[in-house]
This record gives structure tokens, sequence and C-alpha cells, in this order.
């Protein structure tokens, strides 16, 4: 039967409805409570990862600036450089740095480099030259775009040039992948 | 149902006719003329207007919260019932008394607005049976109501519905016994009939001042403006009929008797009370008792008719003044029940919202975890999904600080040797190594400038260990030295103080001997070496860059990106 409700019972309605509520909140309140607290200390702890996580990360800004310069000063990106082709790329930016300064270049020889050195190899680089001009490739070496240490430099009298100098140097070219970490041993 | 509690304070009446709204609003009062359409109801132009209108009438003296209205409306499309009740409570009653408007009306309670209020109090059935309570209803359409309503909620105004013919019963209270009430209207006129001080029913005739306009008309063939002109100058108190009396009274006569044909004198009552503007005029109730035969008695009603504001309104205006005593009766859709539910949503939304607000303060610790959580798990993911970038970081710097730290001052190296240099002092053969070793061949003018060589280089806070090797006279009455000498670690090295340009050192420049067996250094080499160090070339250690570093050189490679930053 579809009839309407009488005041008298939607208002006996309303108190049965108030009344479960109550019951509802009793009983079951506690519960409820529990969920929203284990929400938050869920929450709390997501915080405080949030805050280890920026600790760690805070240093990284100062380290990134000074690898930053030294990329600038070094004019170079290692994480470009192929181990398969860095020596051979190192040399022939020398070769071309020291055609550019006016020394002639000499005798050259490419040796392999010591994985316990970190080093893709060596070599052994003869020119000669106007003082001038050696000293600029000297100087100019730490900015060709390859990470190269130059070993040792000998300087000679040129008795062919007047005013010029015989230089050898031993070019040693490094290894950027050999600063990779190493992944752990498993110990399956 | 009474007026509400601000009745009084409100203060806003209005009374709605079939042409016309006319309302007010303490001093002020609103006229609108009402246009209808052929079914009766106000076209949609008038009830947009009569909204723009009323709001800014009701504006007038700044904006107003909600507030209410007591209007009256005519009885066109109303009726008006006396019901006998078995008496019982007020549910009961109420129960009852829409059971048999559900079987007297010609429409389903759903459909109507109607009131009702009891007429005394209940009486013993003559047959000894169960007391019986009459019970006045009064309904109308619903429709009637709501395009009202619908208009005026639009202007904040919350409206309670009354019958005017009701409403100029408070104002003009009747004598005990069977009476009635005509209504003058301009083209229709209301009759309502009392009992014993209580209404019974209700009539529209279809004769109003026109109709008295128009006789007047006809019978001294003038115009119609000037027929209203003539009518409204008998309802002057104390005009004769001259100089056209006979005229005039025959055209009033010939009027009333056209209404008195639609009145039935024994519906009467004993007397007949009339209202509305006609009414003013003096003779009309004497001249409407001859109509009617002598057989009830007239009286007009229109005492008070000086007053600016309908009877109506007036009416209006002294019932609600009763604060408490029963008012009139007020049609509501439904009789009621929807407005009692109009009014009990008010309690529930406080109650909702103070659940609400409950229930808002015990989430309020866990709202910030509730919401932010997802968000926070989100951003979380992506930092450590980024972290395997800090090893990479770590990889680059590393690298770039052992390039930087691997990388021999030999320039620096040579510009000491240079500066310590003796004049005439020839450099035959030098050789560095990157672990800071150092091994030259010289030829020097005497012993004496081997040890000021040697001092100066020792001096000069860089070299450790300066040996002189071997040193032996030479033909030429020179001496050749074989020298050793180690570089102090980079920490314990002084400072090299750059030198401007041009500057003549301590040693000028030997006598052109040539260094390593060569001619003289050209003057832009470093002065005083024979082994010609180039002096522009290398002038002094570079200066500072931006690490505190040597300052880079004209670029010849294109710098590469810089490693990602992450970001926190």
């Amino acid at each position: 039967m579809n009839r309407k409700l009488t005041p008298k019972e939607q208002r006996t309605i309303r108190i049965a409805v108030i009344g479960v509520a109550i019951y509802l909140a009793l009983f079951y309140g506690l519960d409820v409570r529990n969920a929203f607290t284990e929400r938050r200390d869920a929450y709390e702890q997501l915080v405080q990862q949030a805050r280890d996580l920026r600790d760690v990360i805070k240093p990284y800004e100062e380290k990134i600036g000074t690898a930053t310069n030294l990329m600038d000063r070094f004019h170079m990106d290692p994480v470009l450089l192929k181990r398969s082709s860095v020596l051979a790329e190192a040399s022939a930016a020398i070769q071309h740095a020291a055609a550019a300064g006016r020394v002639g270049v000499g005798p050259i020889r490419e040796t392999p480099g010591r994985p316990s050195a970190k080093e893709a190899g060596s070599i052994q680089f003869e020119g000669t030259g106007p003082i001038v001009a050696v000293m600029e490739l000297l100087h100019n070496l730490d900015r060709i775009g390859f990470p190269v240490i130059i070993d040792s430099v000998q300087f000679t009298a040129d008795p062919r040039m007047p005013n010029g100098i015989k230089v050898s140097m031993t070019i040693v070219v490094l290894d950027f992948d050999a600063w990779k970490p190493k992944p752990k041993e498993s110990h399956a | 149902m009474n007026w509400p509690a601000n009745s009084q304070a409100a203060g806003l009446f209005m009374d709605i006719g079939q042409s016309s709204l006319h309302a007010v609003h303490g001093a002020d009062s609103f006229a609108f003329p009402i246009e209808r359409g052929e079914n009766g109801r106000m076209t949609d132009l008038c009830r947009e207007r009569l909204a723009l209108s009323l709001r800014g009438f009701l504006n007038q003296k700044g904006r107003v919260s909600r507030r209410s209205a007591f209007c009256a409306i005519g009885a066109r499309g109303v009726s008006m019932r006396r019901l006998s009740l078995p008496a019982s409570s007020e549910d009961e009653l109420r129960r009852v008394l829409r059971l048999q408007i559900e079987s007297e009306f010609p429409l389903a309670p759903e459909e109507l607005a109607w009131g009702s209020r009891l007429v005394g109090p209940p009486k013993a059935s003559a047959d000894g049976g169960p007391a019986r309570q009459e019970v006045l209803v009064v309904a109308v359409k619903k429709e009637v109501l709501e395009e009202f309503t619908g208009v005026l909620s639009s202007c904040g105004v919350v409206p309670f519905f009354t019958l005017a013919a009701l409403s100029r019963a408070e104002l003009h209270p009747l004598p005990s016994g069977s009476c009635a009430v005509l209504d003058i209207g301009r083209t229709h006129s209301e009759l309502t009939s009392f009992d014993n001080g209580a209404p019974a029913s209700i009539r529209i005739l279809a004769w109003g001042g026109e109709s008295i306009t128009r006789s007047i008309q006809e019978k001294m063939g003038i115009s119609h403006d000037e027929a209203e002109k003539l009518k409204l100058t008998l309802d002057q108190s104390g005009t004769a009929f001259a100089p056209q009396g006979s005229l005039l009274q025959n055209a009033t006569e010939s009027a009333l008797a056209a209404l008195g044909q639609g009145l039935k004198p024994a519906s009467l009552g004993e007397k007949l009370y009339l209202t509305g503007k006609s009414a003013r005029n003096p003779r009309l109730a004497s001249l409407l008792a001859g109509t009617l035969g002598g057989a009830v008695a007239c009286e007009s009603l229109e005492q008070a008719s000086a007053a600016a504001q309908s009877d109506v309104i007036a009416g209006l205006m002294k019932s609600s003044a009763r604060n408490g005593a029963p008012s009139p009766l007020i049609l509501e859709p439904g009789g009621g029940h929807e407005a009692a539910k109009l009014v009990r949503p008010v309690v529930w939304k406080w109650a909702g919202a103070a659940v609400l607000l409950a229930l808002g303060t015990l989430l309020f610790p866990y709202a910030e975890a509730l919401v932010l959580k997802p968000f926070l798990e989100r951003k979380l993911a992506a930092l450590e999904a980024d972290r395997g970038r800090l090893a990479t970081i770590d990889q680059e710097l590393d690298f770039m600080e052992f390039l930087k730290q691997n990388q021999p001052p030999y320039l620096e190296t040579i510009y000491l040797l240079a500066r310590s240099a003796p004049q005439g002092m020839s450099l035959e053969s030098l050789a560095m190594g990157r672990k800071q070793q150092i091994a030259m061949r010289l030829k020097m003018g005497n012993a004496q400038e081997v040890s000021d060589f040697r001092a100066k280089l020792i001096d000069s806070g860089w070299f450790a260990n300066v040996m002189v090797e071997e040193q032996a006279p030479t033909p030429d009455r020179r001496v050749s030295v074989r020298m050793s000498a180690e570089l102090k670690p980079a920490e314990s090295r002084k400072p090299i103080a750059a030198e401007p340009p041009g500057k003549k050192t301590d040693n000028p420049r030997l006598g052109g001997g040539p260094g390593f067996n060569m001619p003289p250094p050209e003057p832009t080499m470093m002065p005083p070496m024979p082994m010609a160090v180039p002096a522009q070339a290398t002038p002094g250690p570079p200066p500072p860059g931006p690490d505190g570093q040597t300052a880079p050189a004209p670029r010849k490679r294109a710098p590469k990106p810089r490693p990602p930053t992450p970001n926190p």
C-alpha cells in the first residue's frame, strides 16, 4: 500500500534513524577511528621518508655545482665519452690542437692503458715547434674535451730549428667507465 | 495556521486582484496592473515586469533579507464550503477533512491550495451521536497561487495567501446572525454570506461599478468618460443628483436592478453590507434595498473610504497585528502539508549543518593524511625512481675531481724556473713527470750562480730536495750543471704572485747567451731563461676560474649537457 506517512510516523522514523546512527557510532566508531589513525600513521611514515630523501639529496646541490664547473673548465661531459673510441678521439684532438698551434707533429705511439690505473690508454707524442707554440699546446691540452693527463714531459733543444724546441710527452687518457660503481656480487 | 511570528515586523501586505496588484510596505505603496492571457494566467511579460518592479520597490531602502508577505486574493476560482465533521483531535480532524475534501471538491487535495478553520465549538448531535465540528474550507487551484509564489520568491519574498473577502471581514466585524457582504469591484463583485459572523459561502457576480457607468452613459447619452465623472461625483457624500438628478437616479436604479436579479434575498440574511469604491455613493445602499424590495437592509461600510489603502490591506494589517490570535485562513498547497515541509527543512538544515560540523571537527586531524597521502606517494615514487641518477652524479664528480687533481703544474713550474734563472743561464734539457720529479741540464756562468739559482728555487716554496747532481767546468769557462728537484705537495706550495706583463725582473736577460744552443729568445718569451719559456704565453699562473681553478681558454668544444638536477 502506497500511502503517505502521518507526521507521527515520520517522527517515529526520524527518531529511529537517529537511534540507529547513535548505535552505529558507538559500535563502529572506534573501528573507523582506528582505520583513520592507521592511515595517518602511514602518512607520517611517508613524510619521514620524504624528509630522509631530502637530506640525501640536499648535498647533491653542491656536488652538481662543482661537477658543472669542472665540466665547463675541461669542456667535456664524461657521460658522453665512449670507452671504445675515447683514445682515438683524444689522439685526433691532440694532433689537431698541435697542428692548429704550429707545432710539428712527430712520431705518435699509442699503448693500451692499465685497467688498474683506470686508464683507457696512453699516447706518446713528440713534436717540434717554436717555444710559444709548444707552451700553448701544453696549456690547451686540458681543454680539448677529453680526459687527458700529461704523465711526463721533456723539452730539449732542437738544433734544426732556431728558437725551437722538441717536446716529448706521455699523455694518459682516462677511462670514465672505470669510475662506475661495481655491481654487488650476488651470493646466490 | 497562524500568521508568522514576525508578521508585524515584515510589514509587507498585498492585495492581488484580477487586474491589479497593490502592495504596502511600511509607509510605501506600490501598484501594478496585471495583464492576463486567455487562460486567466499572467502573461510572461507581465510576470517579468512584476518581478522587476517589485524587486525595485522592495529594495528601495537597501537590500533586505528574505521576508514574509501577506497576500489576499480575490474570489475568482475560489470555492468555499462549510463542512460538518465528527469532533476529534487535530490530526484526526485534518485527516478526515482531507478525505472530505476529496469527496466534496472536484479536484484532488494535492491539486488544491486550501485552508480550513474551525467554526465555533463542537456541537452535540441532535440524534445523540458523536459531537460534530463545523469547519470552514476555502480552496483554490494550486496553480492560481503558484504563479504569484514564483514571482514573489524571485524577489526574496515568502507569501502567505488568504482570501480577500475574509480579510475585509476582519476590518468590519459583523454582527451575529446571518448577513452578507457585497464587495463591488469595477467589473465584478464578490458576495460573501456570513452565518453567525463566520463565512458560509462566496460568489462572483458579473456586476460592478462599470455597470453603473454604462447605465449612466446609455440613459444620458454621454460618453463613457463623462459618465464615469458623473458617477464619481455621486460617490462624494452630500452631492445631489441635480441637475440631471432624475436621469442619474434612473440609471443607477436600472443598474442595481440588474444586480438585484442575481441576488436572492433569502440567501442574504438580515443585512447586506456594501464595500468597494462604488459603495461610497451614500444613496447606493438605500437604492439597492429598494431594488431588493425592502426584504434586506443594506448598509455601506465605506466610512473609512478616505483611507488611501484598500479595505483588504487594512484588514490584513489588522489581523497581522493580533499576535497569537486566530488569524485569517491561510491557503496553502495541499492544505499545509507542503508548507510544513518548507518549514521543517530549515530546522533539519541546521541540524544537518551541526552534524557536518561535528564530523568535520572529528575528521580534521586526519584530513591532511586523507587528502595529501596519494600526492605524497606519487611524488616519493618519482623521487625514488630518480635516485639512481645520484650515483651518476657521484661518478661524474669523482672523475672530474680526479682529473683536476692529477693535472701536473708544468706551466707554473716552468714559470718559477724562468723567474729564478740567473742571467746567461742556458737550459739544455728539462724533464718533468706527473710524480712531481724534475730533472734538468743547465749551463751557468759560475758556481755562485748555481748556488743562487738553487736558493731561489727553494725560496719559491714549490721545490723540495733541490740537488745538484753534477757540476763541472766547461772549456768555455762556464759551468755545466745537472740538477734534480721534487715539487712539494699542492697544499704546501706558496701561492704564486702574478707579475704584470712587461715588468722587468731582477734578472735582466742574459747577455744574449742562447739557451738550448739557440739564438736569443724572442722578446715575447719568458725573460731570462735561455730555454726561452715564452713570457707572454706563460706570464704566471693562469687567473683563477669560477671554481678557484685556472680560467678556461676559449672553448674548442661545445659544452656538454649538464647532469640532471634532482628536485626533491
